[in-house]
């Protein structure tokens, strides 16, 4: 390759790495400060402050669960998961269900008339909000906020692997040139690709 | 002058050599993260389950953490051992996980038999995020390593993240469109944590 085509090649990663790295820098600190979250979720906080307040509500008669659910959180105007595990009928035909999003919980007892939703609200942390962010990257539970929270992180994420490439060629280009450094970035990889096979194989 | 260029060259030493150590570790957290954020592109297909039951071969202690190091060991069931939990009925069950195959283990009220429930899904996509998903520093010593090779990644994404801005700061002339791009992936962030605080 000509001198001159190899310069401006490399002048075109430089600014995709520059510019690739500093798009997706929120993304790493933002995933980096929730991954050591997660890894000592002792500093992540379990009790909420909850409120109570009641709403009319009017679903369709006779509509499965499923439905029933969906047409009452959409009343209720609230998004979240809704673990399948935490929805019953009581004896007096009463509803119960949850809805779960990272900001908060949400108790819901639905009258047997299915006339009044009583709804139990517990508010969670800037610290749970940011620990569940890291779960809705995948656009989950669907809201506006997490679509644009997926556009965002999906980009980011795309941006980061193909700054990662760019650094590892620019490693080979002109960061590793000694024999030491070679087996200390040699001997790092090995080690962490056979860890992550022994963990996988072995367990 | 003088100065600037001695902390920048700091700030790439510290990159570089961050970077060496936990390369992999980070380009494996980066490949699951997008696979997992695009999970549709990537099926993790359904989970085999066997089940058999085998006679207790093992003494039955008094201490379950114990014990179950024992059948682990007698019954080749690999993986990380989650806190034994006696059921209502006063059975023992067992739990242990490495990514991909789960294998639980209950042992029967008699002591005289062992049922192993075993559930492999090992498909590639299932077996990267059961990866990603460990973490912690319980599970004996294979695991308080993987623990800290997993807070040391986390960290490193940080330093990436910090040494690179400190790093395009003194040349951002060179680079026009950087606060473009920084403001960009910041303000979308800060924009998003405080609308589901406030609005969700």
């Amino acid at each position: 390759m000509k001198k001159k085509t190899r310069k401006k090649i490399y002048k075109y990663l430089d600014q995709v790495h520059i510019y690739g790295g500093l798009y997706c820098a929120a993304y790493l600190v933002f995933m980096g400060l929730t991954g050591l979250l997660f890894s000592h979720n002792s500093l992540i906080p379990t009790k909420f402050s909850s409120t109570t307040w009641q709403q009319a509500v009017s679903p369709a008669p006779g509509i499965s669960h499923d439905s029933l659910i969906t047409e009452v959180s959409r009343e209720l105007d609230l998004f979240g998961h809704r673990p399948f595990w935490l929805q019953w009928a009581d004896s007096t035909g009463g509803f119960h269900f949850q809805i779960m999003n990272p900001a908060a919980n949400y108790d819901i007892n639905l009258t047997a008339a299915r006339d009044t939703a009583f709804v139990k609200e517990s508010r969670k942390s800037i610290v749970n909000v940011m620990v569940g962010l890291h779960s809705s990257s995948t656009g989950e539970p669907p809201s506006w906020i997490t679509r644009i929270w997926h556009l965002y992180a999906e980009s980011a994420a795309i941006a980061a692997i193909v700054v990662l490439l760019i650094s590892i060629y620019f490693w080979f280009r002109k960061s590793i040139k000694s024999k030491g450094e070679w087996l200390m970035v040699s001997g790092a990889a090995l080690f962490s690709i056979s860890y992550i096979l022994f963990i996988w194989l072995i367990g | 002058m003088a100065d600037r260029i001695r902390r920048t060259k700091r700030w790439r030493k510290v990159h570089l050599v961050t970077s060496m150590f936990v390369i992999v570790f980070t380009a494996f957290f980066l490949l699951s993260g997008f696979m997992m954020i695009r999970y549709d592109l990537f099926p993790a297909g359904e989970p085999v389950r066997y089940v058999k039951t085998l006679p207790m071969t093992v003494p039955v202690s008094d201490h379950p953490e114990h014990l179950g190091k024992q059948i682990k060991h007698a019954y080749d069931l690999r993986g990380r051992m989650d806190k034994p939990i006696q059921l209502k009925d006063g059975r023992w069950h067992f739990f242990f996980a490495r990514p991909g195959v789960t294998q639980m283990a209950i042992i029967s009220l008699d002591h005289d038999s062992i049922q192993i429930t075993r559930t492999e899904q090992l498909t590639v996509p299932r077996v990267v995020n059961r990866i990603h998903h460990l973490r912690g520093y319980t599970g004996g010593w294979k695991y308080l390593i993987w623990g800290v090779l997993y807070d040391m990644s986390a960290l490193s994404l940080l330093v990436f993240a910090l040494t690179g801005i400190l790093m395009w700061f003194p040349m951002r002339k060179g680079y026009p469109y950087g606060w473009w791009f920084v403001g960009t992936g910041f303000g979308i962030t800060i924009l998003v944590i405080l609308a589901m605080y406030f609005l969700a």
